[in-house]
């Protein structure tokens, strides 16, 4: 039971120690007061905290700056003039204030019209192109006209690769890719008769229809 | 006799109290704010008299330097005239005014990249000084600036703000943008080594 209420008394005086600078200056609220002026009529380790605390109080250290308001006012009136005031809405309400009611009603809604033309064009330029899909995949290239893919043996000399193309009814579209690959353009027609010729030579490392299978 | 503040100051007579309650100095100050948030340059300069003072005593213990000192405070009052229209009467207005000076004075301190903290070994030892009833008032503060000034700047502005610009701990944390906690912490650990810092003139 003793040791319970000491533990009270030990927590009233903690709390009651860390509110007395506040105590001294008057600012704690009634119910803290009380509670204060309770605990420290029998502490008497808080009343010489008080009093050291007074002491404290009572001794300010003096200023050794002696600022002069005078001067530092006339410093900074230039400043006043200068500087926008307000926040930023406030400001924008008071620049659309100013502007609608300082300018002809013809100048008010030409500029309207002015802002509402370049809000409109601002806003056709950041939307996207109708229904065109402007998707491309790397690996069919349908716009050159290719439909078959082939690739000689680095020796092949370019005599022999004219006349093997002639051959097979084929014309290079594109290449050589990396890979040494050409891209070729064969009647679709003639398509499987001609990756048939083109394998036929030796020369010939690879030979394939870029077709959806039915040519191979 | 219950300690009450500066209760041993008061003469027993009782004199007619004609200094204005807090509530009316409040009103007054909101009024200035609202007419300078419309521009009124004469509430301004009004505004700007009666706390050049207070921040100037404020700003002293922070700095230490006279030029930084009306910088800063310039430098916050210009915020005040630029904001006054932001004022919404969540706190009180020496409240706001103060916790922009003490962001503005941290900057500073910050710009100057030098520590404004004094040595306590300047402070005379106990044995130095003369006994308890012939030291000098004068030697009383200046002792007591040198200690305040070797604390770490923001148990400093507690102890500044709470002794002698009387605010509450509930101000203060405003002032600060620190929990209460914080306040009564650092209160806590200024009191401590001041104590320490002082033994030989206030014990």
């Amino acid at each position: 039971m003793n040791g319970r209420i000491l533990q009270l008394n030990n927590s009233e005086h903690r709390t009651v120690r860390a509110l007395l600078p506040w105590f001294v200056v008057d600012t704690l609220t009634a119910e803290e007061l009380a509670l204060v002026q309770a605990h420290v009529l029998g502490c008497t380790q808080c009343q010489a905290d008080l009093d050291w605390q007074r002491k404290l109080l009572a001794v300010e250290p003096r200023s050794n700056a002696n600022p002069d308001v005078e001067r530092a006012f006339a410093k900074l009136r230039p400043r006043l003039d200068t500087t926008q005031r307000g926040s930023k809405r406030r400001v924008l309400i008071e620049f659309l204030n100013n502007f609608w009611h300082g300018n002809p009603q013809w100048m008010r809604w030409t500029l309207v019209a002015q802002f509402s033309v370049i809000l409109a064009l601002t806003f056709m330029l950041a939307t996207p192109y109708g229904n065109v899909v402007a998707y491309r995949a790397l690996g069919i290239a349908k716009n050159a006209g290719g439909n078959a893919v082939v690739v000689f043996n680095p020796e092949t000399s370019e005599q022999d690769l004219r006349r093997i193309l002639q051959d097979a009814g084929a014309h290079i579209v594109d290449g050589p890719t990396v890979t040494d690959a050409y891209l070729l353009n064969v009647p679709k027609d003639k398509l499987s008769a001609a990756i048939h010729v083109l394998r036929s030579h030796r020369a010939v490392v690879l030979a394939e229809s870029l077709g959806s299978g039915d040519d191979r | 006799m219950l300690p009450r503040k500066n209760a041993d100051d008061k003469a027993d007579v009782e004199a007619p109290d004609v200094r204005p309650r807090p509530s009316q100095i409040e009103s007054h100050e909101i009024q200035l704010i609202s007419r300078v948030a419309e521009g009124d340059l004469h509430a301004f300069e009004t505004l700007y008299r009666l706390y050049f003072p207070r921040l100037t005593r404020f700003l002293d213990r922070m700095t230490r330097s006279v030029y930084l000192i009306e910088e800063i405070v310039n430098d916050t009052m210009l915020v005040v005239w630029q904001k006054a229209d932001t004022y919404n009467q969540s706190c009180k207005v020496s409240t706001w005014i103060f916790s922009i000076a003490y962001r503005k004075a941290l900057k500073a301190i910050k710009r100057q990249d030098k520590p404004v903290e004094a040595d306590f070994e300047r402070i005379p030892a106990g044995s130095d000084v003369e006994p308890d009833h012939e030291v000098s008032r004068q030697q009383c503060q200046k002792s007591v600036g040198i200690a305040l000034d070797s604390l770490p700047v923001e148990q400093r502005t507690v102890v500044n703000l709470t002794y002698y610009h009387g605010m509450g701990y509930q101000e203060i944390a405003e002032t600060m943008d620190c929990p209460v906690n914080t306040v009564k912490t650092r209160m806590f650990h200024a009191r401590r080594r001041l104590k320490t810092m002082l033994s030989s003139l206030m014990d």
